[in-house]
């Protein structure tokens, strides 16, 4: 800084910026490079713990796959919905805005019932968090997964309820946009856990 | 902004008929056995399918194809470092400590126990299998984890190597490994364990491993006021094993009182339906008047 001044420079000068990339979007990509290390880690974690639970119950007693299917597929269409607000926030149609994020927050909200349904029906038949390395490390896993689905859902509640109170139009896109990042990025981390933790162990 | 690079709502529909697609296909291939595809090839369908949809979403949907390449080049190391840390961390655990983990060549036909459990990426830890019949020669199968700081207490009815091996695994990390704990964080188990037990808390100590410790403590003078976490999940044998191990390693042995017995898998399976709370341990701990 002092070296500028000394230069000369106005120092009015706006800061030095090395892109015209909107910070908040560059920042909310950063954080999901670091998300994904923390799911990375966890999904590790429970392959790492896989297959060595000395007590049940085991996945193979618990999982449903068609249910686990039908809400998986509910959150990839919430994906959907949400490229459409997005596409509609842009397109300054806010009334489709408010329609399609409802959407999300409805689809998000029943992926987040399955989710309880699920984890009550599995401590019903006798796992919890310290019956064994599978509970443990399972819900640990899907547990921080269905929080950011939570987090998700509110801040989504909190953009509609934000477009009531005062005028949004496609400049406050960025703000949608970096919310529907997140979402979908929650998105691909269940991709992944159906996957890896569901579907591979009925191979 | 730049509106009309990002993709059209045509684009929207198509990728996401192609991922409703995929779901479906995944789904079938787990959930109906066809004959025609091989127990590798669904495995092959299933991770290359989750990996497609994956790259779809990324590139579509959060629109990584059109957008700026710094956003690609932000996320796509943190997507590098996460992926060197998973297979790092499979790694570790699997291929590089399973000297610890398998079995020893008692175990009747390992390979016929891994055949057996197909569904299961690692071999499954059969709780008779780490059984290691009570042995006074060193085992000469263990090859990594057996890397003795001095030497080895008298052998008692366990298997020092394995049992160390157990400790080093599971107690290390915190009571470190010349258990000398770190002063103020965990407390230490040389010269310690041995008073436990020498106070008439043999049964205690199993409590604390078994179940946990919550609640303020002192040892040798320093205050300790965290959380031991409870180690039920771990086997009979293993659980037995590192009791043996913490009561005579680092000269505890020689302070223990001369009728001592060894903790044996039985007993900590019978301990297992007490279910003690960390609270209703540290009363028991509390009780022995230690500090």
């Amino acid at each position: 800084m002092s070296q500028a001044t000394a230069l000369g420079h106005a120092e009015h000068k706006p800061p030095y910026r090395s892109s015209k990339l909107p910070d908040v979007k560059l920042l909310m990509w950063v954080f999901l490079a670091s998300d994904c290390m923390m799911f990375g880690a966890m999904i590790g974690t429970y392959l790492v713990y896989k297959g060595r639970s000395l007590v049940g119950p085991y996945p193979l007693d618990l999982f449903d796959i068609p249910l686990t299917t039908v809400s998986t597929f509910v959150l990839l269409m919430s994906s959907f919905l949400m490229v459409l607000a997005l596409d509609a926030l842009r397109k300054d149609k806010i009334s489709q805005f408010r329609l399609w994020t409802t959407g999300v927050i409805v689809f998000g909200t029943i992926f987040l019932g399955f989710q309880v349904f699920e984890f009550s029906h599995f401590m019903e038949l006798g796992l919890y968090q310290k019956t064994n390395l599978f509970g443990s490390s399972f819900y640990m896993l899907t547990g921080t997964h269905g929080i950011h689905v939570a987090v998700g859902v509110l801040w989504l509640i909190a953009l509609v309820v934000a477009s009531y109170i005062r005028p949004t139009a496609s400049k406050d896109a960025v703000y949608l946009d970096i919310a529907a990042l997140y979402w979908h990025f929650v998105d691909i981390v269940w991709i992944v856990i159906f996957t890896v933790v569901y579907l591979v162990d009925f191979v | 902004m730049r509106n009309n690079n990002h993709g059209s709502v045509a684009t929207y529909v198509i990728i996401a008929l192609i991922l409703a697609a995929i779901t479906y296909i995944e789904f079938a291939i787990v959930e109906y056995t066809f004959s025609w595809l091989s127990r590798g090839a669904v495995m092959f369908w299933l991770i290359l399918l989750s990996v497609i949809k994956f790259i779809l979403v990324v590139m579509f949907f959060m629109h990584l194809k059109e957008d700026d390449k710094l956003y690609t080049g932000f996320f796509g190391s943190g997507m590098l470092l996460a992926l060197g840390t998973f297979i790092g961390l499979i790694f570790l655990f699997t291929v590089a400590s399973t000297t610890n983990f398998t079995f020893t060549n008692q175990s009747p036909e390992p390979t016929e126990v891994i055949a057996d459990t197909p569904r299961t990426s690692v071999p499954p830890a059969d709780p008779s299998a780490r059984i290691v019949p009570p042995t006074a020669e060193p085992a000469d199968d263990f090859v990594l984890g057996t890397e003795a700081d001095g030497p080895a207490p008298e052998a008692g009815p366990f298997d020092v190597a394995v049992a160390e091996a157990a400790y080093t695994s599971n107690c290390a990390a915190c009571h470190q490994a010349t258990g000398a704990g770190l002063p103020g964080l965990f407390p230490p188990l040389a010269d310690h364990v041995d008073d436990i037990i020498t106070a008439g808390g043999r049964d205690v100590l199993k409590h604390i491993v078994m179940f946990g410790l919550a609640g303020q403590i002192e040892v040798h003078g320093n205050t300790y006021n965290g959380v031991m976490p409870f180690w039920s999940t771990l086997s009979d044998q293993v659980l037995s094993d590192i009791l043996n191990h913490i009561s005579t390693a680092w000269g505890n042995a020689d302070a223990l009182p001369a009728d001592f017995e060894y903790y044996r898998p039985e007993e900590i399976a019978e301990t297992r339906s007490l279910d003690l709370s960390m609270q209703d341990v540290y009363g028991e701990r509390s009780a022995l008047g230690l500090d």
